[in-house]
């Protein structure tokens, strides 16, 4: 092994500048974890109630109420439902709608998935869909009634519930694939 | 939407290796491993960003609002190698051979690379194939085995060996050869247990099992050719 041709160490920085530097990182690190950590949760407390409503048809975007929308959810007791609020304005939409829509074409018997097209206008909610080729089930907000009872904090979210109905996880901002894998193997196991 | 989870991280992945671990040799990062490392990480970012809006989305490379959500995805690799190109540019400028700068920093740059893996617990949570072991990532219900914190583990003991190797007297080439085929054989065999959509592998898994076989390759050969004893002239 030949080492490198010039190597000179230079002399270390004053012992009692490293330690408190080292304090001071410390303290940083300790602050950002405690902050991260106790922050206020994202997690609403939703829960789907009256009277069963049929799933809107695939690859179509449905105008619906928000009470409509909640008997589309209770109809689908007994499946796992993604729910995911989106906008054709929204820049992390564009990355996470391939992702749901690959994740429906490959989950589709184990998992629904709906979009809600919220905030936006229709025309170029169904351009964004086209563009993307949406073939989930998708329904039109165009009151914000249904992101206001999911209680909408930022674009997109995504929430997940569970086969008994309940709302299981609340996904603020744009998904991973990971994260949404993760979820999908939550929900299965 | 600010992800005090992502920023956080990106905080701990600079204060780590800066407070940690030193340089070596430190002749090689004379000005401190922030400033060396904190322009590399921002170009990395953008470059990876760019990379991954180019591949997934090419439509919006000319929208800066798409471009800045970073947490939408960030192409590993070629965000890696242009914090590389910044960092060998950088050392040119401060006349210190560009190789021997990248083997210095490859130690706290796979610490880095360990803090941010470990800083899943500040994210979404770790996730990884249900385990009764595991942990609960944030809001899911059943329980992973976290894979990104063995990950860091991995991570923190491929920089003590590099590091050990580097200080032995080990070429600055094979150093960072070495170290990059630590890296990608570390991702390439934790993408088997990480969640994913669909049977087949990621683009990232992919990717990090070609940069695997071609650093190990590149290692192996500069390691054979040193060892090739030198044929006098005349002999």
């Amino acid at each position: 092994m030949q080492p490198d041709p010039v190597i000179a160490d230079a002399p270390d920085p004053p012992v009692r500048s490293s330690r408190r530097n080292k304090a001071i990182a410390i303290v940083a690190l300790v602050a950002i974890v405690a902050y991260v950590v106790t922050r206020p949760s994202t997690a609403s407390s939703f829960e789907p109630k009256g009277n069963p409503v049929a799933l809107p048809e695939a690859g179509k975007l449905t105008q619906l109420s928000a009470d409509d929308f909640e008997g589309v959810l209770v109809g689908l007791r007994g499946t796992p439902v993604i729910v995911n609020i989106w906008a054709s304005w929204c820049a992390p939409c564009r990355t996470e709608t391939p992702l749901l829509e690959r994740t429906w074409r490959a989950h589709s018997g184990e998992v629904v998935i709906i979009g809600v097209a919220s905030k936006d206008v229709s025309a170029r909610s169904l351009a964004f869909m086209d563009e993307f080729g949406v073939t989930f089930p998708n329904v039109f907000d165009s009151s914000g009634q249904i992101r206001a009872r999911l209680g909408l904090r930022g674009f997109p979210t995504t929430y997940v519930f569970g086969a008994d109905g309940k709302l299981r996880t609340t996904i603020v901002g744009g998904l991973t694939e990971q994260r949404l894998a993760a979820v999908l193997l939550d929900l299965r196991a | 939407m600010i992800d005090v989870g992502l920023l956080a991280s990106m905080a701990i992945v600079l204060i780590v290796p800066a407070v940690f671990v030193r340089p070596w040799p430190p002749s090689a990062v004379a000005t401190g491993l922030i400033d060396v490392s904190s322009g590399p990480l921002l170009i990395g970012i953008a470059v990876g960003r760019l990379a991954a809006v180019a591949i997934d989305d090419p439509g919006s490379l000319t929208s800066l609002g798409d471009l800045l959500i970073i947490r939408s995805g960030v192409e590993f690799w070629p965000g890696l190698a242009a914090g590389l190109a910044w960092i060998a540019l950088r050392a040119h400028h401060d006349d210190v051979a560009p190789v021997q700068r990248l083997a210095a920093i490859t130690a706290p740059a796979l610490v880095a690379w360990a803090a941010y893996e470990a800083t899943c617990l500040l994210r979404d949570g770790c996730s990884g194939p249900l385990s009764s072991l595991g942990l609960r990532p944030a809001g899911l219900v059943e329980r992973m085995f976290p894979i990104s914190l063995v990950v860091a583990a991995a991570a923190v003991g491929a920089a003590a060996v590099v590091r050990r190797w580097h200080r032995r007297g080990m070429p600055s080439v094979q150093v960072v050869a070495l170290a990059l085929a630590a890296l990608a054989t570390i991702r390439s065999v934790a993408s088997i247990w990480l969640p994913h959509i669909g049977n087949g592998l990621t683009r990232q898994h992919r990717s990090s099992i070609t940069v695997a076989v071609i650093t190990a390759t590149a290692f192996v050969v500069l390691r054979l050719r040193a060892r090739r004893p030198a044929t006098s002239v005349g002999s």
